[in-house]
């Protein structure tokens, strides 16, 4: 029992010793990731005449690009007295607060005879504070696209990184029978077709600089790699090696290219130059190596091999040295995609009912499934690395949707009847 | 009949050691914890505030304890739940009222089993060691202390007054409401220090992030909060301005 | 369609002249703000990224485009033939040649010893599951396996060709097990004499 008393003692004394210790701060913490609350205001005619599509357009714009976002919960709409003046000091802060707005965006347009001027303002409602404000002057026909523009601020006001929401898509659509490079933008609008060979085209990959594309085409009778100007529509055939010549992707750097050929027999991977001369063969297997993937920083690859019997996903360094087997589980791997930030590799694994989109770990951690409807395909990031574009027969015909990087708020943005897949999201013009 | 083989009763003393080991184990675990933040703390005008609502740690503890003797003096200020808003001290105190004989959980969930085993283990080492030392210094104090008959043995130094530390709190409580309706972050784990001062009037005279997450919606969301909270301050106690260092995170967060 | 496809570029370049050219680098000025009410820093003024920053693309005159899609070169072409040479099947990712597929190449072998001045292209086939280009590479696996087989059964190599299409070109556009089971296969398409 003398025990018992002196460790009680002990305590006693202890305890308050070493709390006594405890300086500094106090912790305030807080459950949860609460989406933050957006108000669109609705948009206003600055002088002259207004007219209602131009407002709607951009309200539906800002509202599509930034519920997708993630980070906000959008809510467009006139609240009372709401509507007087975009600029600060113009409009009360206490009625968009007391609506439970955080975050306010005005916007005001102006129309002239062939263009049109608009001004865009986001505003913390709580802080009364104006984060960021723009105004663009151009085309009517570009008013998406300005709006995307602003779109893009909007995250980089908030979140420290610019959005994706201005760059283009694009992708295979098989709108005219055949498949046929076409481009939209990202949310599906403004479709240009590129190509009308009657052939069949695949895999499309932006230039590092996004004016140019690398794709794979059978326009003369056997798959090749053709590299295309974008803005000019000037093309060549850089590789019509013999046998197959497989999907091209592009070097962070823009001067490489990886590629499997199977000039030597079987499905290889290669590095070509932008003109198609062999700079190294990285993989020397009986084995199928095809479908490369860069690491943004240029000394990785992933591919898809089935050496060890079944399509996996394999890494190497870009040199070819280092092979590494990344998929354990699942018979067939395939897809991977380095995300922009390095951190994470999306690929599918097929599954009852088809293939499923799959973040990893370079090193084979964490292995998370992002889809688990329909035959999903195709997966890229976005240059951002926030979201994900890849086709999907979830409904019936194939088509493109786009999804945050966590699978959250996946959205169907093929707008045509066709068939559309093998999407990429381009760089920032 | 298979005879049922008759069960050692424990002695009733060895049950109170056991018990007392390990919330001896407990306490020490959640300051160890805690540390790993004090030390990146900066110094600070304030003492802690978070034990004032604390009942008796326990019955038979008698006056070692320090919650009782060291409540303050009742304020103006309302007192908002806050023994039920800390969740680290509260939840520990509430184990100790009800002993038991299982190992505790371990905290949040953060760590596994065997993660808590070691660091179980650990810590009764370095306690051990400590308390051969310790003991003897803290019976001469408690005994200095105990002529002087206030009955505080080995309550910590406050700086400030009761009454301030209380303010603290509270303050503390009007952030965490905020906080509550603005959290938003990108990153895992953000950690945002900030230094809040108070006017005479109640208004907020300023803030200074002391430490970054480089989460920026994170770090709008803790501004969000206090531009929201700032409305609730009453005015500091005495006519001083106030100054307090205050961390914010998620909740339930693994701590990098 | 090569009209339509300039008609694209021309829409494609005068949106991205335009859009460079009309939008201006403006600075929404902060003194055209109230003062704010309560505690607000004044904006700041912001200068304005033209909403298409790839100024330097000039869209040229389109005469490029006659490169762009070039005619189909007078490669070899399929013709209508005398014989008809069976199609071979596989089984789900796999190239081994079946028995039923073996039976099926000797007498295709036959027939092409028969006719000594056919020439054959082997065209390598999968069915719609699994990766484009892995399906590729599997494709033409199937078509050389054939086509060695051909060999050793004594049709000179000089008369065969594969190519492969992977899973683009089905026989069947159906999506179940028996669309999946015609699909995975080896044609043989007779090229000219």
């Amino acid at each position: 029992m003398n025990k018992v008393l002196f460790i009680m003692t002990l305590l006693g004394l202890l305890l308050p010793a070493v709390l006594s210790a405890q300086e500094g701060y106090l912790e305030v913490t807080a459950p949860g990731n609460r989406q933050i609350q957006l108000a669109i205001a609705p948009p206003q005619s600055l002088t002259g005449a207004a007219k209602p599509e131009v407002a709607k357009e951009i309200a539906e714009v800002l509202q599509f690009d930034l519920t997708l976002a993630g980070p906000f919960a959008v809510r467009a709409g006139a609240i009372n007295q709401g509507t007087s003046g975009i600029r600060h000091g113009e409009f009360d802060f206490a009625v968009w607060q007391a609506a439970g707005a955080e975050l306010l965006i005005k916007s005001g347009y102006t129309l002239a005879a062939d263009s049109v001027t608009v001004e865009y303002r986001l505003y913390d409602v709580i802080k009364q504070q104006e984060l960021a404000a723009k105004r663009y002057t151009g085309r009517l026909a570009d008013l998406r696209r300005i709006t995307h523009t602003f779109a893009d601020e909007v995250l980089l006001a908030i979140t420290g990184e610019r959005g994706p929401f201005s760059g283009k898509i694009a992708y295979v659509s098989k709108v005219t029978g055949n498949k046929e490079l076409s481009l939209m933008d990202y949310d599906g609008y403004h479709v240009q077709q590129l190509t009308s060979n009657g052939s069949i085209n695949l895999n499309p990959d932006f230039s590092a600089n996004g004016r140019e594309l690398i794709y794979t085409s059978f326009k003369k009778g056997k798959s090749d790699l053709y590299r295309r100007e974008l803005f000019t529509g000037s093309e060549v055939r850089i590789a019509s090696y013999s046998g197959t010549n497989g999907f091209g992707a592009w070097a962070p750097d823009g001067k490489r290219i990886a590629i499997s050929l199977s000039k030597d027999g079987n499905a290889e991977i290669y590095l070509l130059n932008k003109d198609g001369q062999q700079l190294a063969r990285l993989t020397t297997n009986p084995a199928i190596d095809v479908s490369p993937a860069w690491s943004p920083d240029g000394a990785r690859l992933a591919f898809v091999s089935d050496r060890f019997g079944s399509p996996q996903v394999f890494i190497m360094a870009a040199d070819g040295t280092g092979v590494r087997r990344l998929t354990i589980n699942g018979s067939y791997n395939a897809f991977p995609r380095w995300s922009p930030k390095g951190d994470r590799i999306s690929y599918c694994r097929q599954q009852e009912g088809g293939f499923q989109v799959h973040l990893i770990n370079p090193d084979g951690s964490d292995d998370q499934q992002l889809t688990s409807e329909g035959n999903n395909e195709h997966p890229r990031w976005s240059p951002d690395g926030r979201f994900i574009v890849f086709s999907s027969r979830r409904n019936g015909r194939e088509a493109l949707y786009v999804m945050r990087s966590d699978g959250g708020g996946q959205t169907r943005i093929s707008r045509g009847k066709g068939e559309d897949s093998h999407p990429v999201w381009s760089p920032r013009w | 009949m298979i005879p049922v083989p008759a069960q050692k009763k424990p002695d009733l003393g060895d049950m109170v050691m056991l018990s007392i080991i390990i919330h001896l184990l407990l306490v020490l675990l959640l300051i160890r914890l805690s540390s790993q933040q004090w030390r990146r703390a900066v110094t600070p005008p304030v003492y802690y505030v978070d034990l004032v609502n604390l009942p008796v740690a326990h019955p038979r503890a008698g006056t070692s304890a320090p919650a009782g003797n060291n409540r303050p003096a009742p304020v103006a200020t309302p007192p908002v739940k806050e023994a039920m808003q800390l969740p680290v001290k509260g939840g520990k105190v509430a184990k100790v009222k009800a002993p038991s004989l299982k190992p505790p959980p371990p905290r949040q969930g953060a760590e596994s089993d065997r993660e808590f085993q070691e660091r179980l283990a650990r810590l009764q080492r370095q306690t051990e060691e400590r308390h051969e030392a310790s003991a003897l210094e803290a019976l001469r104090q408690k005994v200095a202390t105990a002529g002087k008959g206030t009955g505080q043995g080995g309550s910590p130094v406050a700086n400030e007054s009761e009454a301030g530390s209380d303010y603290a709190s509270y303050i503390q409580s009007r952030l965490k409401d905020a906080f509550a309706s603005t959290i938003a972050h990108q990153s895992r784990a953000p950690e945002v220090l900030v230094r809040i001062s108070i006017a005479r009037n109640g208004r907020l005279a300023g803030y200074r992030i002391e430490r970054s997450s480089g989460d920026p919606l994170f770090e709008a969301a803790v501004a969000r909060a206090i531009a929201k909270a700032e409305k609730t301050f009453p005015p500091p106690p005495d006519g001083k301005v106030f100054e307090q260092a205050y961390l914010f995170r998620p909740q339930g967060v693994a701590k990098k | 369609m090569r009209q339509k496809q300039l008609g694209y570029l021309i829409i494609l370049g005068g949106v991205l002249l335009l859009s460079s050219a009309c939008a201006k680098k403006e600075v929404v000025k902060s003194e055209e703000l109230a003062p704010p009410a309560v505690a607000a820093k004044p904006a700041e003024p912001v200068p304005l990224p033209a909403p298409v920053k790839e100024e330097a693309v000039q869209p040229q005159p389109l005469q490029e485009t006659k490169i762009a899609e070039a005619p189909v070169k007078e490669e070899a072409k399929p013709v209508q033939a005398e014989i008809v040479l069976s199609r071979i099947a596989f089984d789900f990712d796999s190239y081994i040649l079946t028995q039923p597929a073996r039976e099926t190449l000797k007498i295709n072998a036959e027939l092409l010893l028969k006719n000594p001045s056919l020439k054959v292209q082997i065209e390598g086939h999968c069915d719609e599951r699994g990766s484009d280009e892995y399906n590729l590479a599997l494709g033409e696996k199937r078509a050389r396996h054939a086509l060695d087989y051909l060999v050793l059964l004594g049709v000179p190599a000089s008369r065969l060709s594969i190519v492969s299409y992977g899973k683009e070109k089905p026989a069947d556009q159906g999506h179940d097990e028996a669309a999946w089971a015609k699909n995975r296969r080896a044609e043989f398409v007779i090229m000219g004499r």
